[in-house]
């Protein structure tokens, strides 16, 4: 016998263990709930659609918070919707975080106050990680469509960062801001905080309204790729980790979704991840234990036909494209988005060119 | 250390068993930017779940010599090795 609460080494080591040893597991150590569809802002490529009608109400949440602890649930992603828009979401925080789960929180900023500002800083999050739309109000606010939105995120990201907390900004680049892109960077930098951004935005996830007009050409997301070393760098450590797993073609999905992760809906439906979302199971209707032992482990062990493209192809390993994507943009998860397609091929002919390979 | 003590849970570390781990996640520190996440062995998880505010430390310790099967006095030393470890990282306090 030895009793030894003992500091057992950083954070990262200590995630990095835990990732391993319940590797085989099934242990749903990490996953996101929208708390709500709703939203202030009305961006143009928003992909989730205003369903404010079957939001769960805080009991169901406070009850599916209880199981995804009970389940092994470590890391927690509240998001939406706008989860700040719930006049709830403090007191959903304070539970969630007195439950010990390590939470991120996207968020747009917009709506933080002085007193929520506050919470953060008592009970920190892992981080808040904050949208940003464009450089400057114009830019902004012709992604969201709301007059004033610019100003009022800018406050809500000050009012963090002069607490402490830890903030992340990241921003979807699209044709009205992709002109900011390195005016946004600038103000991260300025401000010592991390900024990323994503250029492959995808259709609503029901499949309303096409959002692909605000997207940029394969061509323009490879140009801003070839100047950011940063982006190099971390589309090789992509391509690295993509070429160690152990892929089997023999089924669909090859990530980590419903083997250590999930997500969860507003109207409390369970899904695989964030993305794929044509099979659910209601979490109204069943516990989380349920769901997680027993619907989930069918969704993904789904098989790929034989005739599944993406199976064949010498660029998977470089290639975002996933049946997430194929279910929201051709209604069919075996079918790849030809966006993504064009996408890999274009990039590692760029790569190729510049010999970024090396290594790899 | 006294044995007639008894201590509580002071609400700022929440104990967590995920898989074979257990450990103890601070409510009100960013837990990434912590010097160190605390892992529990068999032993502190044990002692952590006794610690209730209602028993003392002698009846804790009877506990883990009757879970443990060991000597009293070397039930005793880990007891408040433990308690001692847990004071300092602030997820215990002594009861009123």
């Amino acid at each position: 016998m030895d009793c030894a609460p003992i500091p057992s080494g950083s954070y990262s080591d200590f995630s990095k263990r835990l990732h391993r040893n319940i590797a085989e597991k099934h242990i749903p150590i990490g996953g996101g709930i929208d708390l709500t569809s709703r939203c202030n802002l009305k961006c143009v490529h928003c992909y989730i659609k205003d369903k404010p009608k079957n939001e769960l109400s805080y009991d169901e949440v406070i009850r599916i918070l209880d199981e995804l602890a009970e389940a092994g649930c470590l890391w927690l992603l509240i998001t939406g919707g706008e989860p700040l828009s719930r006049k709830d979401f403090k007191d959903i925080y304070i539970y969630a975080k007195k439950k010990g789960f390590i939470i991120t929180l996207f968020t747009n900023a917009t709506l933080i106050t002085e007193e929520l500002a506050d919470t953060f800083a008592e009970l920190p999050p892992m981080a808040v990680e904050v949208s940003l739309y464009g450089a400057t109000p114009e830019t902004y606010e012709k992604v969201t469509r709301i007059k004033g939105s610019h100003e009022r995120c800018l406050q809500g990201i000050e009012m963090l960062l002069q607490r402490g907390t830890s903030v992340r900004l990241k921003s979807m680049i699209l044709t009205l801001n992709y002109h900011e892109l390195e005016d946004m960077m600038k103000y991260a930098t300025d401000r010592g905080v991390e900024f990323r951004y994503d250029a492959n935005i995808h259709g609503r996830l029901d499949h309303t309204g096409n959002t692909s007009g605000y997207r940029l050409s394969p061509e323009q997301i490879v140009a801003l790729d070839m100047v950011d070393k940063r982006r190099i760098k971390a589309l090789r450590e992509f391509v690295e980790y993509s070429l160690k797993q152990n892929m089997d073609h023999e089924y669909l999905f090859h990530c980590g979704a419903g083997l250590d992760s999930f997500h969860i809906g507003s109207d409390g439906k369970l899904y695989l991840c964030i993305m794929v979302r044509e099979r659910s199971y209601d979490l109204r209707q069943g516990s989380f234990a349920a769901g997680w032992n027993e619907f989930i482990p069918g969704v993904r062990n789904e098989k790929a036909d034989k005739d599944y493209t993406c199976s064949k192809c010498g660029l998977f390993f470089l290639c975002g494209q996933c049946p997430g994507w194929g279910e929201v943009e051709q209604g069919d998860r075996m079918k790849p988005s030809e966006f993504l397609c064009k996408l890999a091929h274009l990039r590692a002919a760029a790569f190729e060119k510049e010999e970024l390979w090396t290594g790899c | 250390m006294e044995l007639g003590k008894k201590y509580e849970q002071s609400g700022d570390m929440v104990w967590r068993k995920i898989g074979d781990e257990t450990i103890l996640v601070p409510v009100n520190q960013e837990f990434s930017n912590i010097n160190s996440v605390f892992t529990l062995n068999e032993t502190a998880a044990f002692i952590w779940s006794l610690i209730d505010g209602e028993k003392t430390l002698a009846e804790i310790r009877d506990a883990l010599v009757s879970e443990y099967e060991v000597e009293p006095d070397k039930a005793e030393q880990d007891l408040v090795m433990c308690i001692s470890q847990f004071e300092e990282m602030q997820g215990i306090r002594e009861a009123s």
